[in-house]
């Protein structure tokens, strides 16, 4: 197994208002702090223009410290310079929509079975969910092995979602997952800002460990 | 209100026909949009709603423009501009005449008029027009009574005989509204190009980025 240059796997927090302990704006803003790189807006039970407006206030937190990408939502991804992040069964941006898109963005896409598809461009996949998680309840995870089949069968970097904490986040690693998304583990903690660092440091442990097991 | 400083020229520059029946989006979501991105005027053209909501859309949408002093106009229609306390009125020629409108809206009111002929153009400023809209300048499918396109001669003959602002309208995009202030019209008038956009705020953006004055 073969490290490449950039070691450092990518943290997401998909955002929830209607879960997060700390108002949303603010829960975001201590996670940047904390070190997450991706932020992914998700709200999907918003009216559009509030959703945009809400998109905009994490935008202005986050300013140029993570990326953005915003959940099926390509019109305000267009509207406010955002990556956006589409579900499994979501189009592909045809070249005029995604010309629009910032030069840059990330555009990512779910992804929840091993047959990958033609997915079209993508900087990222989601994979989950990988652990048993409160937010799928009444779905089995897809487990490790998945996950270990998801990477060698994906052309794109595949990111763990679905239950990852900072006590199992190097598992993902160690799967060959390049990067962990996770929502409770940030916006249930009181303190998102010391659970983002938490999440981190169990992150950077993984890798240092895999960067030793591979020597 | 107009503030006294803001000529109406400079508040005619990027001129959105927000009509519900045509917009991709609710409309004052769009409107919004617009609004955050640099729309100059706002009419107001719902000719298939009932009063009731042509009066509750142009209290909504005069509310906004007014917070963003946009001008804010309504089609047609005297008693809903008066009741919503619209800046002006637009008029086309099977409509009241501007003559009369004026009358009704008083002297500071904006009155814009859309003459279908060279001397229409000509003498509509002596009857008290404020500006006259000139179209179709390219094919549209917005207006189904739109009429083949006038082309930018025409347009530009229009805006010499007015003696009065002139702003083109009919089938203008982000790709050829350069095109129409190049001609002397002080300003463009679109309808699809921004509510029937995906993103209404980031196409009156590039709208806005085709309308500024480039260097040489």
């Amino acid at each position: 197994m073969e490290l490449s240059g950039a070691i450092r796997p990518t943290l997401m927090l998909v955002t929830d208002r209607r879960r997060s302990r700390r108002p949303i704006v603010e829960a975001v803003h201590a996670a940047v702090v904390g070190g997450v790189d991706v932020i992914q807006i998700r709200e999907k039970d918003l009216p559009p223009l509030e959703r945009l407006r809400l998109a905009a206030d994490i935008a202005e937190v986050v300013a140029d410290r993570a990326a953005i990408v915003i959940n099926s939502d390509i019109a305000a991804a267009i509207e406010l310079g955002l990556g956006v992040h589409l579900q499994e069964t979501d189009p592909s941006p045809d070249a005029t929509t995604r010309s629009r898109l910032r030069p840059g963005v990330l555009v990512g896409r779910s992804i929840h079975s091993i047959d990958l598809g033609l997915l079209g461009h993508c900087d990222y996949v989601l994979f989950g969910h990988v652990f048993a998680t409160v937010s799928k309840p009444d779905r089995p995870p897809r487990g490790l092995s998945n996950l270990q089949r998801a990477v060698a069968a994906s052309s794109y970097p595949v990111w763990a979602i679905g239950g990852v904490t900072a006590a199992n986040a190097a598992q993902a690693l160690y799967a060959g997952a390049t990067g962990i998304a996770v929502i409770g583990a940030i916006l249930d903690a009181a303190d998102p800002e010391a659970a983002t660092r938490s999440i981190r440091v169990a992150m950077d442990d993984g890798v240092d460990h895999i960067a030793r097991r591979t020597r | 209100m107009i503030p006294a400083s803001t000529s109406l020229t400079s508040r005619l520059l990027l001129y959105l026909v927000a009509d519900p029946a045509q917009s991709r989006h609710d409309l004052p979501t769009a409107v919004d949009l617009a609004l955050y991105n640099g729309v100059t005027a706002v009419q107001l053209r719902a000719k298939t709603s009932t009063d009731r909501d042509y009066l509750s859309l142009a209290l909504v949408l005069g509310e906004r423009c007014r917070s963003r002093g946009v001008l804010f106009l309504v089609n047609d229609r005297v008693d809903i501009a008066l009741a919503s306390q619209a800046d002006g009125i637009h008029l086309g020629v099977s409509d009241l005449p501007v003559s009369v409108a004026r009358r009704l809206l008083g002297d500071r009111a904006v009155i814009g008029f859309s003459p279908e002929t060279d001397e229409q153009a000509a003498s509509a400023a002596a009857d008290g027009a404020s500006y006259l809209g000139v179209g179709p300048v390219f094919g549209t499918a917005s207006k189904d009574d739109a009429g083949a396109p006038l082309g930018l001669d025409a347009l530009r003959r229009r805006v010499e005989a007015a003696g009065i602002p002139v702003i083109g309208i009919g089938g203008i995009h982000a790709g050829n509204v350069g095109m129409v202030t190049a001609t002397g019209a002080v300003g463009a008038a679109v309808l699809s190009a921004i509510l029937g956009d995906m993103a209404p705020g980031d196409a009156t953006r590039r709208l806005r980025d085709a309308l500024r004055p480039t260097d040489g």
